[in-house]
Order: structure tokens, then sequence, then C-alpha cells
């Protein structure tokens, strides 16, 4: 009876921690993976984000000069304090960065487990995950460490992360990007980079003594805890990596074919000629990394022989792979490689981004987010070939694209335009057929046939008139049996117009081999009936496009100049409002001496009364134009950062694939945002504010002397600053991705009250009276 | 006489004819603000150069509408004050000479001053300087000014002693002149309406009335005395116009 009971005792216990870790788990996954939607950040803002940059700033350089170092030594450390503390808080607002997302939340685990110890250190260090697709980790001299998506979706387990942390705090421990800094401008290295990321890269390049430093000291600090170091290996190799996809299948045409859809041998031929090309430039990457003496880094089996001597000593037993829980770290992965599709797409990498939803597909389970993606990368691609880009630049590049996706995006740069349009228009009908209610999918397919349509002149009625071998074997069997009348009228003569109707008569729609690519597809009537429908559409239109071919140049250029006029006669009926993004600026600032660098301070300021005169312009005009605000100060909040980071996501996008009228991936993840602020426009401004001084001018000084009248005009000359403000200007329309402005000016003028509150309203009022291209 | 004034208005028909024709766009102004008031404060140096009096501050009222982004027209009227010393008539160390005799004659005005006043009507067309960050009426701007000003002697008698010429009792006559000069200058806003503006201007006297060459030579012999006081209201009005200096407050709307 005693057992009888413990036995029932115990089954309810394990019921309930069942049922309990069901819960749990379920309360802890509440991402949809079926319908993704991007990562933002979430919870309190970061309490260095409202304190601003420049009061940062300064409390460093006041720190620096109560120290008692060399006055070379002084200016080198200020100055890198300067350039870290606006370095981080433009990053952190940048919409790159995510703060207590999942991601970040794992991340800082496995640090609280790594620093348990050391909980001074902990308060002094914070970690956050980068939105960047390049696996790396970045340490600043502040003591935030970044971890990057790219970096995340690689990993297989909790070992490798802690790994790279303890890499990364010993970085901030030991102080190394200050030497860095220091070493680098004493070999007048410059740091100025185009955008954040590569600024933060130029800013921490370590060198080898330092990474080397960094892994030995990592490792000491993590035999405090239960890790397995020798996962470290692991995440050598990883980074060795890195060109390669986080997990491989093969994916080749060949996987495409079906019976009546067989790519040919000269596309084929031409695929592998371009992945023989690629390997030899492996082969030369390959060389150039395992060399020591040449890199900056030490190689990565260095790296490894290091590693494996250190582990060799140890007693690696009862270490651990996972010490927060394989749960945990797999939902993170989980999270990291669908956030690594999405930045795939945003970069316009749609090759990459093709080839990793089959790999997704296959970890995962298929969904309709994983077949949007798919479908968004495939439409892509035809876009970009049919508008003559390099598919190269879009995620098919052979050279950068190491391992199994180097043969599928081959095969996409290698295709003409009208294979990869029917290959893509055959995709996305089987994907619609899965999900035919999906409005973002029907919407690709159907711009695809219209670019089969419109830009490769196709017949879209054409492909039902394909037929197998054996089926036109039967038409001719049964045409053969007739015998065709004698004709008496036929003379040693022919009319030489017969050649045109031998020729139509021998080509058929089976000579060009995709026009069979729909034959063997499920619901094939169905699509058919879908090309007739198009077709008649088409034919209605026909004479205008044609009209359009035939117009001279002198006519279209007349035509261009009357669509000017009526653009600016009257204000766009179609304009409903305006996003403004917080105004960017940089700022440089000349001496005497003719040299020129960033001013942050002047920046932060300029950059805050910009924002000012942009919002009392706006409520003078009146409308609706919003001024989305991402500025580092007291009122900043979370809600802020994530608006400005999700247009951001949209205006990367539109940039990156730099082409009107797509339809863009992240315009379903706006569509909200914008209801909201009742707009369909987008505007980013930018300006460039470049303020140089004259170089002394000593002849003019001595005509001054001579001629004492001219003693102010010179003085007012001298001491004037040579102005320069660049301002670039873009709106879109984030319905249809169209164009509507795109402004550049070069201006000589101080950016005043009054100047900059002309200029913006000049520039509101341009956009009020300009239509979409 | 008329024939010059036709001349004049001819000329300033067609500059703002020229000026009309730019082509013009829904402009935004200054936030949208295209017109202008202002009171001008304006100072003439010009009669340094000849030697005379430059203390010719004067004021003003000016109209401005901007026609595109460009350009803008203005008009204004000015107006000010002076006088000449009696001592301008010693111009020559000798007196002036009268041909008739060969003599040399002093010419003493009894009057301490003959006052006068200069009004003057003008229309400008201001050019802004886009590249300037200018957006017409507010920034840099190069001017082109067609003015017709009239000198009006305030004095109504002169009385002269010594040998002169028999016409002792004189009223000199109103000496009218069609003038142009360039601008430079740029406004400037203290808020959305009011603001401030300074300009400089050189320009030179197109026509004058009267037979009197302005840019003659300083030891030109006028044979009757009236002559040598038109001679130096003319010179007044010519000179006014080589440099002047403005600054003033204006109000957009």
């Amino acid at each position: 009876m005693f057992y009888k009971n413990m036995r029932y005792h115990r089954l309810k216990i394990l019921m309930a921690f069942i049922c309990l870790n069901t819960f749990f788990f379920k309360v802890h996954s509440q991402i949809d993976f079926e319908n993704y939607k991007p990562l933002y950040c979430s919870g309190e803002i970061p309490e260095n984000l409202k304190e601003l940059s420049s009061a940062k700033a300064k409390d460093a350089i006041s720190e620096i000069r109560s120290k008692k170092v060399t006055r070379k030594d002084r200016m080198q450390e200020q100055e890198h304090a300067i350039e870290v503390s606006f370095l981080e808080d433009q990053l952190l607002t940048s919409g790159q960065v995510l703060f207590g997302d999942p991601m970040t939340n794992y991340v800082n685990k496995v640090a609280d487990v790594i620093l348990k110890n050391n909980p001074d250190l902990k308060k002094s260090i914070q970690f956050f995950v980068l939105r960047s697709h390049i696996p790396n980790a970045y340490t600043t001299s502040n003591g935030l460490v970044f971890v990057s998506i790219g970096l995340l979706s690689r990993l297989e387990n909790e070992s490798q992360l802690a790994v790279i942390l303890a890499h990364e705090i010993q970085h901030f421990v030991q102080k190394h990007s200050l030497e860095q800094f220091k070493q680098e401008k004493n070999l007048k290295k410059d740091f100025r980079g185009s955008d954040l990321e590569e600024r933060l890269k130029a800013l921490y390049r370590f060198n080898k003594d330092q990474e080397l430093e960094a892994d030995d000291l990592g490792y000491k600090m993590l035999q405090g805890t239960k890790y397995d170091m020798s996962e470290g290996i692991y995440v050598f190799e990883m980074l060795k990596y890195a060109n390669f996809p986080f997990l491989e299948t093969p994916m080749s045409i060949d996987s495409f074919e079906s019976a009546n859809y067989k790519f040919p041998e000269v596309l084929k031929n031409s695929i592998r000629e371009s992945i023989k090309a690629g390997e030899k430039s492996d082969l030369a990457e390959d060389e150039r990394e395992n060399d020591d003496n040449k890199s900056t880094h030490p190689s990565l089996n260095k790296r490894i022989l290091i590693l494996k001597d250190r582990i060799a000593t140890l007693d690696n037993n009862r270490k651990s792979k996972f010490i927060i829980g394989e749960a945990a770290f797999k939902e993170m992965q989980k999270i990291a490689r669908y956030e690594l599709l999405l930045l795939f797409v945003r970069r316009g990498d749609h090759g990459r981004a093709y080839y990793l939803t089959r790999i997704l597909e296959l970890l995962y389970e298929q969904g309709s987010f994983l077949s949007r993606i798919k479908g968004m990368s495939i439409y892509a691609l035809v876009e970009h070939k049919y508008k003559g880009h390099n598919l190269e630049s879009y995620g098919c590049n052979v050279t950068d694209n190491r391992g199994d996706w180097r043969p599928i995006t081959s095969a996409f740069a290698s295709m003409e335009a009208k294979e990869l349009s029917v290959f893509a228009a055959k995709e996305l009908w089987q994907i619609s057929l899965k999900y035919p209610k999906d409005e973002f999918i029907l919407n690709l397919r159907s711009k695809v046939f219209s670019l089969m349509q419109n830009k490769g002149y196709m017949k879209l009625t054409d492909f039902q008139n394909f037929k197998t071998q054996s089926e036109l074997k039967a038409v001719s069997d049964s045409t053969s049996t007739v015998e065709k009348p004698i004709d008496k009228t036929d003379t040693k003569l022919k009319n030489p117009r017969n050649r045109a109707t031998e020729f139509a008569n021998s080509v058929t729609f089976n000579s060009i081999y995709y026009y069979g690519a729909f034959y063997d597809l499920p619901s094939k009537e169905e699509l058919f009936k879908i090309f007739r429908k198009l077709e008649s559409e088409k034919a209605t239109n026909i004479v205008d496009t044609d009209k359009k071919e035939r117009q001279s140049a002198a006519e279209r250029r007349a035509g261009r100049i009357q669509a000017t006029k009526e653009r600016y006669a009257a204000p766009n009926p179609e304009f409903n409002g305006l996003v403004v993004f917080q105004p960017k600026i940089n700022v440089v600032k000349g001496n005497f001496l003719g040299s020129a660098k960033r001013n942050y301070f002047i920046e932060e300021k300029t950059k805050n009364s910009l924002f000012n005169h942009w919002k009392y312009v706006a409520k003078k005009m009146g409308g609706s134009i919003h001024i989305v605000n991402n500025a580092v100060n007291s009122n900043l909040t979370t809600d802020d950062l994530n608006n400005y980071a999700q247009l951001n996501d949209w205006l990367m996008e539109r940039l990156n694939n730099d082409t009107n009228e797509m339809t863009l991936f992240y315009s379903q993840f706006i569509a909200e945002n914008m209801k909201e602020y009742e707009s369909d426009y987008i505007c980013w401004v930018g300006y460039d504010y470049i303020l140089l001084k004259k170089p002394l001018q000593l002849e003019n000084l001595f005509y001054s002397i001579m001629f004492p009248v001219f003693l102010p005009v010179y003085f007012y000359y001298q001491f004037e600053e040579d102005v320069t403000l660049k301002e670039l200007t873009m709106v879109y329309n984030v319905k249809n991705g169209k164009t509507v402005l795109n402004r550049r000016k070069v201006l000589e003028c101080k950016l005043n009250t009054d100047f900059a509150r002309a200029q913006i309203y000049e520039t509101i009022y341009e956009i009020k009276h300009s239509k979409a291209k | 006489m008329i024939n010059c004034i036709k001349k004049q208005s001819i000329c300033l028909l067609l500059f703002v004819g020229m000026v009309s024709t730019v082509r013009a766009q829904s402009n935004p102004g200054y936030m949208g603000l295209k017109e202008s008031l202002s009171f001008d404060v304006n100072a003439n140096f010009g009669a340094i150069f000849s030697g005379g009096n430059w203390n010719h501050i004067n004021y003003g009222l000016s109209y401005e509408y901007a026609r595109n982004k460009t350009s803008a027209f203005k008009f204004g009227i000015k107006r000010h004050s002076g006088a000449l010393d009696g001592e301008y008539f010693y111009y020559n160390a000798d007196g002036y000479y009268v041909p008739n005799t060969g003599e040399y004659i002093n010419v003493v005005n009894n009057s301490n001053k003959i006052t006068y006043n200069i009004n003057e009507i003008y229309f400008q067309a201001n050019f802004y300087r886009e590249d300037m960050g200018a957006i017409a009426p507010f920034g840099p701007y190069i001017g082109i000014e067609l003015s017709a000003s009239m000198i009006t002697p305030k004095t109504n008698t002169l009385t002269m002693s010594g040998n002169i010429y028999p016409e002792l009792n004189y009223t000199p006559n109103n000496i009218y002149g069609f003038h142009t000069s360039i601008h430079w200058g740029s406004k400037r806003m203290i808020n959305d309406n009011f603001g401030y503006y300074w300009d400089f201007a050189s320009g030179f006297t197109l026509l004058q009335s009267g037979q009197i060459s302005v840019f003659g030579s300083e030891y030109e012999v006028y044979e009757q005395p009236k002559d040598i006081i038109e001679y130096e209201m003319a010179s007044q009005l010519a000179y006014n116009k080589l440099i002047q200096v403005s600054a003033g407050l204006i109000y957009l709307f």
C-alpha cells in the first residue's frame, strides 16, 4: 500500500513537473514564428541614453585632466573619450542596437554566469545585440559589449557564447581600445568611417597581441565557471567559415528541374565556370588568412592551437555546454536566425536570403513567414534583373558566397531575365497555392507576372501551348497521313516571303526550355486562366506602351519638362502627411592650420536645434507632419527608438534595393505606424556642415596696412569662416516605394535660426507640391 | 526736359517689363510671407568725392514683393534735406571767370546757406542668392535700382554781392535726375515677421535736367551765377548716388 501510494505520489509530482515545464516553455516562447515580426527594443531605456553625449564627454575629459600623464597622452585620451562617448550614443540610438529583447536578455544571463563572482565588473559592463549580419563582437572602452546577430545565429551552444563574452570582457578590463587608439594616432590613421559599424570597427581594431591577451585572460576567467572551454575551438572555426551559411544543404538549379523543365547545358556550364572562379579566389583568401605575418589579426589556426594547448593542461571534465538551459539557447538561436534572414532582406542580399529560407524550412517548419521571405527574395532578384542590375550586388556574389549557397546564387546571377522570371513565377505559384489568402504573396506573384509581360515582353498565354514530346509526336503523326493536294500552279519560282511562314511553323514553344516550366505544376489550369486574363487586360493598354516607345528623344524631353511643370503647379492631392526622421548632421570644423575634423559638440547642439526648427516649421505649416526623434536626451523613450528603428528598416531596404516601384518586405511592418501617423510619406534629411577657417593670408594683411580703409574688410574676410552646407533630402511613398523627392543642395550659409527655418519651410513646401515619379 | 522725363519713364517701364517676365512660380517666401514693408535709414557718402558735405542721412519707406524664390520687386521713397554753405560759391580761388571782360570776380552769397530737399522715388529689382540660402524676400541679395529724384531748393531768393554779373536776385530751379545703382545687401529675421536689413549701394546718374555737365572739370567756367548754384545742386544729386549705406527694420506679411 505504501509503495503504491509512493508510486502514485511520484507520478503526481512528475505530471506536475511536466505541466509546469510545458506551461513555462509556452510562456517563455511568446514569439509567433509563423507570422514573425522583427524584434525591437523593449523595457526601460538604458540610463546612459538619458544624459547628453556632450555632458558625458566633458565628464570624461575632466577626469582625464586630473590624471598625471604627459600632455600628448592627455590629448589622445581626451580625443578618444570624445570619439567613444559620441559613437556609443549614436550607435545606441541608430536603430541598430537591441536591448530588452529575448536575445539580449539571454546574452545578459550568460554574462551573469561568467561574472557571478565579480559583481563590480558586471555593473560596469552592459551587453547589447547588434543588428548586423557579420559574425563579430565589439567592446567599447566604456564597457558596452555588442554581439552581432550574425554571430548569435551561428553559435551551437551556450559555452561558445561564454567564450566570446569572456574574450570581450577582457578587452574592456585591459583597456585595449585606448592603447590601440594611441598607437594608431601615432601612425596618423583616420577614424572616419562611412557608417557607424565601420567607425566601430576602425576604433576597436585590436592588434595581435591584444587579441591573444584577451583570449588568454578570457580562458582564465572561464576556468572559474562550469562552461566547457573547448567550445572555443569551434568558435574560431565558425569565424573561419564566416562566409559560409551557418548550416548547409546542397542546392543547385538541378533540384528545381522537372520532367518538362530542364535547364540547358549552356546555362549549367556558365554556372560551373563562375563557381570555379569563386573557388580560385577561395584559395587566395585562405592563404591570406593562414599567413600570420600578413594579417593584423592573429590567424584563427594559431588561436585554435593555443587553446588546444591550454585545454590539454586543464581538467575539462564536469564542464557543461549549457548552464542556463538548452531550451533557452535554442529559442535564442532560432530568433537570431529569423532576424538574420530579415537583415539579409533589408540589405538587399536576396540570393542569400533565398537560400537561407530553405535551411530554416528544413530546421524548423515551413511557415508563412519563411514563404514570404522566399517569395520576396526571388521577386526582388527578378526586379533587379529586369532593371539591368548585377545580381552580385544582391546576395549573389560568387566570391563572397562560399559553401553550398554558391551554386544557387551563381545560377541566379547567370540566368537571363526571362529565365529567372519564369523560375520566380513557378516558385511563387507554388507558394501561393499553399497560402492562397496571403495578400503579400499574391501581390508578389502578380508583380512577377506583370514583369514577365511588360519588361520581358513575354506572351503569357504561350505557356499553355507547350506540348510534351509524346504530345508533339501524336500531333505530327495525325497530320502526316493527310496527303497534300498537288499544287498545279507550282513552278520553279517561289515567293521569298514563304521563308517567314516556314520559320513560324518550325518554332514551337518546345524549342525554348522554360515554356515547359508550368506544365507539371498543380492547378496549372487555374494558372493559365490567370495568364489569359492578364493578356486580355494588357491588350487594352498596348497602344499607350507602343506610343511611348515610338516617341523621339525631343518628345520625351518635352514630356519631362511638362511633367516637372505640372509637379510644382499645384499641391499634390495625394499628399496626406509626412513623417520625418530626426535630421542627421555631420559637422566638420577647420582651423587656421588647414586641418579639419568632426566636431561632435557642435553636431549635438545643431542636431537638437534642427529638430526644434523642424518641429516649429511643421507646426506653423499645419497638417500632419511628424518628426521622429532619436536624439539622446532625458525625454527619450524606448518607443521613440523603436519608431525610429522601424521606419529606418524600411528606408534601409528601400535604399539598398535602390529601385523605384518595388514592393518592399518591411512595408508590412510599418503599415500600422504610418496609419497612426496618418501619412504615406517618409522623409530623410541629412546635412553636412563644413566650417573651414581660411588660411592666414599675410600678403593681404600687408596691403590692408598700406591702405587702412581696407583693414576692416580684411579682418572680415580673414576671420569669416568658409561655410558649406550640403543638404540631402529623400522622400518616399511608403505604400508603393516610389521616390517623391530626391534632392541635393549645396549652400553657403550658416545654420542660423532664420536660414534654417526658411530652408525647412521651402523643403516641406516642395514636398507638398511634388508628385511621385 | 520733357523729353528727358519721357526717356526716363520709358527706361523704367522697360526695366519693369523685363523683370516681370521672370518666371513666377508659387513660392514659399520666408515662412510663406512674400511681402515686406521697411523703414529705411540711408547715409550717402558720395559727396566726399566732391569735397562737399557728407552728412546726408536720409529716411525712407519701401515695399517689397517676392515674385518667386529668387527675385523680388521693391518700390520706395526717400526724402532728405540738406544745405549748401555759402563757401561753395568760392569754388575757384580766383572767383568765377567772366569771358566777356576777362575778369575774375568773386561772388559772395549773403545767404548763409542754400537749403534744399531731395525727394526720390525708386524701383529696385532684387535677386536673391539661392546658393547663400536666400529665399526672396529674405537673405542676401544683389539689386539693381532705377530711381528718379528731384532736388528742390528751399531758399527762395539768393542775394549776391560783389562784382557780379547783373542778375542779383535769383531763385534756383529744381533739378531732376535719373539714376541707377547696384545694391548688395542682406535681410535677416528676428522672428517670423520682424527683421532687419543692411544694404550697400553704388551708382551714378544717367540723366539730369539742366545743361550742366556735372562730370566736367572742377574749373569749368560758368557764365551765370545761377549755373554755379545749379551745378552745385546737381553735384549733390549726382554724388549722392555714388556710395550709399542703408539699414532698416522690416516687417514681413
